[in-house]
């Protein structure tokens, strides 16, 4: 019976997270240990893999849609990947209470911001917005619109968003949560993507840095079926619902749930940052 | 540097598509032959124990559970979807001369595999 009760809230999580880009981590994790009383190790290994199957499962659909800038996501992967091996190796310095505390507060005025409506740098590229980054590497591209029609569009300060990439990478090697997040605002914030196409290349690239943690996670013996099963089959199918969906959303709804969720995520840090023993 | 990315885009989304439904089938039959609507089947990880993935699937072996094995099996596609992806990206950038993106593919790939055996020994 838990098993159906798990099955159906991922694929609520698989739907949201394919949405706006993020893991089921924030859902899967607390439904596991508040309700289901699991362990908290076997929770997070079976977040993991609701990560993982959240990225895989709408990937399909993005790419054949223009949503995902693969050019883009590879140069921020390097980012992550080398920010999450620094968080290994700083894991035992760092207090996770500073953490939760500086990164819900940092969250909430990003929110904030994210909220005002701006517009993507979209019409053709222009070597004066175009980071020269991405004109070497050829990182500006085209999307496609609600109706289907192309759009261009460029984008702007690289090596902020490298860095953003680098923290997000430390923060989910030491909190294991936040990074899908901080990958949204990297490339919408600070390489002014179209919102679109940063949920969708942000959902592509959590996948890369879940797989490394989930391997290591069932190595060890961590990930059990019982769990993970329920939970990854339900996730496919709410990501398969939440990328056809999101083809068709208005850019601007997309954006307000995203703040939304942001807003949600910030207080579960902030609180979590005061009620953990340090 | 003008690329046409459309047939990279398309066969990466095909390979997920059909690794996702591999994935997915194996993890979906495997849950099915060993579900139980009689008992709490997560009453077992109330607690942590230290078991390492071997010792699993041996037990699993000996006591001929091949529905878990088979989700174990489906488990394992997953995970290694996202890895093969970086590595399907390296090629894919190497056959169209963007060798700066495919040296950064190649160090992805290297910093996942190192950072699983970081978290293996953690």
């Amino acid at each position: 019976m838990h098993e159906l009760i798990l099955f159906l809230i991922s694929i609520g999580a698989g739907f949201l997270g394919a949405l706006l880009g993020i893991g089921g981590g924030m859902i899967i994790v607390p439904v596991l240990t508040l309700f289901l009383h699991v362990d908290i190790r076997y929770a997070v290994a079976a977040s993991l893999i609701s990560i993982v199957a959240t990225s895989s499962g709408a990937a399909a659909s993005f790419l054949k849609d223009r949503m995902t800038n693969l050019r883009v996501a590879v140069i921020l992967e390097l980012g992550t990947v080398s920010g999450a091996i620094t968080g290994f190796l700083v894991s035992g310095f760092i207090a996770p209470r500073f953490l939760f505390l500086t990164f819900g507060i940092f969250l909430l005025f990003t929110g904030a911001f994210m909220f005002r409506k701006r517009e993507a740098t979209l019409g053709p590229i222009d070597p004066e917005k175009n980071h020269p980054w991405s004109q070497r590497l050829g990182l500006a591209g085209y999307t496609t619109d609600q109706q289907g029609l192309q759009i261009q569009y460029n984008v702007e300060n690289v090596p902020l968003g490298i860095f953003y990439m680098y923290f997000a990478g430390i923060l989910s090697a030491l909190l294991g949560i936040g990074s899908g997040i901080l990958k949204v605002l990297a490339m919408d914030g600070a390489m002014k993507l179209p919102i679109k196409v940063s949920t969708a290349t942000s959902n592509f690239m959590i996948g890369v840095t879940a797989a490394a943690s989930a391997g290591a996670y069932f190595a060890r013996g961590l990930v059990r079926p019982e769990i993970a099963a329920p939970v990854a089959v339900g996730i496919i199918l709410g990501s398969w619902a939440g990328a056809r969906i999101m083809i068709r959303m208005q850019p601007r709804l997309l954006r307000h749930i995203f703040v939304v969720v942001l807003f949600i995520v910030a207080i579960q840090m902030i609180v979590k940052g005061i009620s953990i023993e340090s | 540097m003008k690329v046409d990315l459309n047939s990279l885009e398309n066969f990466i989304a095909r390979f997920l598509r059909i690794g996702v439904l591999v994935a997915g089938f194996l993890m979906f039959a495997g849950w099915m032959a060993e579900i139980s609507f009689s008992r709490d089947t997560f009453a077992q990880f109330h607690v942590y124990r230290h078991e390492p993935l071997v010792s699993v699937l041996w037990q699993l072996v000996h006591a001929r559970q091949w529905g878990l094995l088979m989700a174990y099996a489906g488990m394992f596609v997953l995970i290694l979807l996202p890895v093969i992806r970086v590595v399907l990206t390296l090629f894919v950038f190497v056959k169209q001369r963007s060798y700066i993106l495919a040296l950064i593919s190649g160090l992805v790939f290297f910093g996942l595999i190192l950072s699983v055996a970081l978290g293996i020994e953690g």
